[in-house]
């Protein structure tokens, strides 16, 4: 595999969803091109990065809103189960 | 790779309260709520910015879930189901704000990525350069660089963690488009994070270095 090739496959790579042989050969292309080694090691830097950021926290008005418009919805507690 | 996947544990008690909440248990739903809220909202606002618009989708993610609890069908997680509620919701009010970014997501495809590419590697753990809401400002700043239909699809697959199906099925898009949208995106966020990432060549700040040319490593990523 070549680095033109790596970039065709890259997406498919990251995702894990390479043919195990192609899978084989774009890892010894990785062993022996530090650029691609780079570029598939900040990809998923990338990624990880993002995906790791924690979520905002909900303010606790708005929180407070949400529920008490699911509680609004909300049959009482003692009339559920009952036949 | 991913702290917000869940562990089977987790969703074993994601199913038990959803189970719960169908038979009137309203504390179960709430807990349901505590749980996914902040990542509705994120998705929201990283839709609709931070807007009332994107606290009011958070709102109506959540009543509309709890009102169609019963159509809940527990083939897929009940966070990939609200996340494409919020999705739905979210869109629907874009569309009325600014109907031409949503019909961005139908643009064709354009060409082959341009612009060289940013080769150095980057310090290891190199988000811990930054306290924690500098860090967010740059991870902002970076995701709102991308168009909306780049923006979006990297979302949901590499944020909310949606299949390529998953995703495909949410914006009405087709697989291969998503497969390549994708791709894309990852592409110019690393280059946007690049900047801030980098081991610059004298060791400096990062941003000040220049392309690293050293020899190939021996380990592999994979």
């Amino acid at each position: 595999m070549n680095c033109r090739e790596l970039n065709v496959e890259l997406g498919a790579y990251l995702d894990g969803d390479l043919s195990a042989a192609l899978r084989r050969e774009l890892e010894i292309h990785l062993r022996h091109c530090h650029p691609c080694w780079v570029l598939v090691d900040t990809c998923r830097c990338t990624i990880s990065i993002f995906r790791q950021y924690p979520a905002p926290v909900v303010p606790a008005l708005l929180h407070q809103r949400v529920v008490l418009s699911i509680q609004a919805l909300a049959p009482t507690q003692t009339d559920s189960g009952l036949p | 790779m991913s702290t917000e996947h869940q562990p089977a544990a987790a969703a074993d008690d994601e199913l038990s309260l959803v189970e719960a909440a169908r038979k009137g248990d309203v504390d179960a739903f709430e807990r349901l709520v505590r749980r996914y809220a902040p990542r509705i909202l994120r998705l929201a606002r990283r839709i609709l910015g931070q807007s009332e618009d994107a606290e009011d989708v958070l709102q109506e993610t959540f009543l509309k879930a709890y009102s169609k609890l019963s159509q809940f069908q527990g083939n897929s997680r009940f966070y990939t189901w609200i996340v494409r509620i919020a999705v739905n919701q979210s869109l629907m009010r874009l569309r009325q704000r600014r109907p031409e970014m949503v019909a961005t997501l139908r643009d064709e495809e354009s060409g082959e990525e341009t612009g060289p590419r940013d080769m150095a590697d980057w310090r290891p753990n190199p988000e811990q350069q930054y306290a924690q809401a500098e860090l967010g400002d740059i991870l902002e700043r970076a995701l709102h660089s991308l168009s909306f239909p780049y923006r979006i699809v990297f979302q949901l697959r590499d944020i909310d963690e949606l299949s390529t199906e998953e995703t495909a099925d949410a914006l009405g898009l087709s697989v291969p488009a998503v497969k390549s949208r994708l791709l894309r995106a990852r592409l110019q966020l690393r280059d946007r994070l690049a900047r801030y990432f980098r081991v610059s060549a004298n060791g400096g700040q990062p941003g000040e270095g220049s392309v690293h040319q050293t020899s190939p490593k021996e380990e592999s990523s994979g």
